[in-house]
């Protein structure tokens, strides 16, 4: 019994310094379950191997930060006292939440640009021109561990790094100039300037900006995680996913791998992707967008401005869409459906899914022919919101293109604009391809 | 922010009561990783989806479940990205930790930092230069044995008897400071 208890405490260790195989794995396991004084001590092993790290990685930090080399490093965030956050809000701090480390020093947070300011230091940079969010979402906005909600009108300060919800829009424009940024989705980026010059991080999601002319010397930088944009006046969309995509819509972006390997001069009309490869490329791309030709006939009209998607319309509903001729290889095509409040505010949630269905097809025959899935969205719906399927290569051919939006059974109804409505259903695709 | 916005109130209310409970969190998170910079950020993302729905919490129910349950979320994000098969304590074992993770708490483990820096600075050089590869450049006890030209059996061995050296010396200075007028 002894000797097992002992093995036990073996493994207690062994699990923090190395990989335990599965029959130990399972004996740790076992005796964690049945073992009160076995957790504890469980416990305590992972608060010494915590502080072990926690106090090296501050050592870490000093260095970077006594080096003055690295232009980008994670930073860490480290401890907050509830103590302090008690008194922050009996003084009514209104919202920030103020921390701190044990050892007193200042809060690190995740935060790409080398900046030793905090945020209650810094000046506003940005403010918010629009903002959506569905019904009980908020994006956040965290700098240096302090954290607030935006809305509409608030202002960015240096060193923001802002979250958005899935679903979630917002545009914001910089002080004293005309260039706007929007991010959508489930984007996350930290806004910040070095010596005057804007940069953005873009830690994932998507982004769109249009630069005004920036001061020569001074171009705003737009970071991913492997690529940089540099724009000194332009329209462009960048997308960070596993790989970095620029679409220069206007003007000239440069685009860099970050171990500056890779230098590519992107023109509009032009886009350029990361890849693991050393042979970064610029490709031609044009754009065709299109409307759907008809939608009122196949979904039943109930009212002009809308396609219900409801159990009246067997949770289905139509698109058809003729893209003629299309004048090259597809790069990207996306469906954008928006979401409208009819009466009530239909918060539909659920699995909707895009399939691609015969041309011919009508609503009389559409639950008997072949329907192939292109995309599906889950999680909640709501009015003002932008649905939108990416639509593979495959998935779009020259000619007419029918496709059927169905909800899952036990989903919510929800409506759409029809392109009698304000804002109508556009399938935007991308094509290889010079003007 | 507007100190009248209702949605406010209850963001403040409800990260209040998530940093009430962020070190044992931090404890469990930990467990389930066994890495230092994922915990802390995956901390970082629970605070902020906590922010993020504050405003749709019913506030009549106990939010440390709910805690939990965004941060399982993280962990398994996280194993996915790393793609890991989970050679970890399950999160459910880890869940009936959570009362013990309150030896995490900032208050307790202020002086506990403290005491362990002094007794690291008293560690002989060689077993200093093997808890800063360990610990500063987040080495593997493979990668360590490597570049030390040692067998790895010994890094393992000489790092749990190093560890529990430590222990005792911070039990030792920790008895110490309470015993100071």
């Amino acid at each position: 019994m002894k000797s097992s208890n002992n093995n036990a405490h073996d493994l207690l260790s062994d699990y923090f310094l190395r990989e335990l195989d599965d029959q130990e794995l399972e004996q740790l396991q076992e005796a964690l379950k049945s073992d009160e004084v076995l957790r504890e001590e469980f416990a305590n092993i992972a608060r010494d191997e915590w502080l072990l790290h926690h106090i090296h990685s501050d050592m870490d930090q000093q260095y970077v930060r006594e080096s003055k080399t690295v232009i980008i490093k994670p930073k860490r965030r480290v401890f907050l006292s509830p103590a302090f956050v008690a008194i922050a809000a009996s003084l009514s701090v209104a919202f920030l939440l103020f921390a701190l480390f044990v050892n007193q020093e200042k809060q690190l947070t995740r935060n790409v640009v080398a900046s030793t300011t905090t945020a209650v230091e810094q000046a506003s940079i940005a403010v918010i021109s629009s903002i959506f969010t569905l019904p009980g979402d908020s994006v956040v906005a965290n700098n240096n561990g302090h954290l607030r909600n935006l809305e509409a009108h608030s202002e960015l300060i240096e060193g923001d790094t802002i979250t958005l919800p899935k679903s979630a829009r917002l545009e914001f424009s910089y002080l004293g100039e005309t260039t706007t940024v929007g991010l959508r989705n489930k984007s996350q980026f930290t806004v910040s300037t070095v010596n005057g010059a804007k940069n953005i991080y873009l830690e994932y999601g998507e982004l769109t900006a249009d630069v005004a002319k920036q001061s020569e010397g001074k171009p705003m930088r737009l970071t991913t995680v492997d690529a940089e944009a540099v724009v000194l006046g332009t329209r462009f969309e960048l997308q960070a996913k596993d790989y970095t995509r620029l679409v220069v819509l206007s003007g000239q972006v440069g685009f860099n791998s970050l171990d500056a390997q890779q230098q590519l001069k992107v023109n509009a009309g032009f886009l350029a992707k990361s890849t693991q490869s050393s042979d970064w490329k610029t490709q031609a791309f044009i754009v065709q967008e299109e409307e759907p030709i008809y939608n009122h006939t196949l979904n039943k009209k109930k009212v002009d401005e809308f396609i219900a998607i409801d159990p009246e319309r067997n949770y289905i509903g139509f698109l058809r869409f003729d893209c003629k001729e299309l004048a090259g290889p597809i790069l990207e095509a996306r469906l954008r459906l928006h979401v409208e409040r009819y009466v009530n505010d239909f918060g539909g949630r659920g699995t909707i899914r895009l399939f691609r269905v015969s041309p011919k097809s009508t609503i009389h025959d559409v639950l008997e022919s072949e329907m192939v899935e292109v995309d599906s969205h889950h999680g909640r719906l709501g009015a003002g919101m932008d649905l939108e399927f990416d639509l593979s290569s495959e998935s779009i051919q020259s000619g007419i293109n029918t496709y059927v939006v169905k909800l899952d059974k036990g989903g919510d109804d929800f409506w759409f604009s029809s392109n009698k409505g304000n804002t109508p259903p556009r399938l935007t695709i991308k094509l290889e391809g010079a003007h | 922010m507007n100190q009248d916005n209702p949605d406010s109130e209850k963001t403040e209310r409800l990260l209040r009561q998530f940093y009430a409970q962020q070190s044992k969190l931090r404890g469990y998170i930990f467990s389930a990783t066994r890495n230092y910079h994922a915990t802390e950020d995956i901390l970082q993302s629970v605070a902020i989806v906590t922010a993020q729905k504050a405003s749709s919490y019913d506030f009549d129910k106990n939010p440390a479940p709910w805690f939990i349950g965004i941060a399982k979320n993280h962990i398994k994000k996280w194993y996915t990205s790393q793609g890991r098969n989970s050679r970890n304590v399950s999160l459910d074992i880890l869940e009936e930790c959570i009362s013990d993770y309150s030896n995490f708490e900032s208050d307790l483990i202020a002086n506990r930092r403290e005491a362990l820096n002094t007794c690291i600075g008293k560690l002989p050089s060689k077993q200093k230069e093997v808890v800063r590869l360990r610990y500063m450049h987040d080495k593997s006890c493979h990668t360590i044995a490597e570049e030390l030209k040692r067998p790895i059996q010994g890094i393992y061995s000489l790092l749990k008897r190093l560890k529990l050296e430590l222990r005792k010396c911070v039990e030792f200075r920790l008895k110490d400071m309470e015993a100071r007028p």
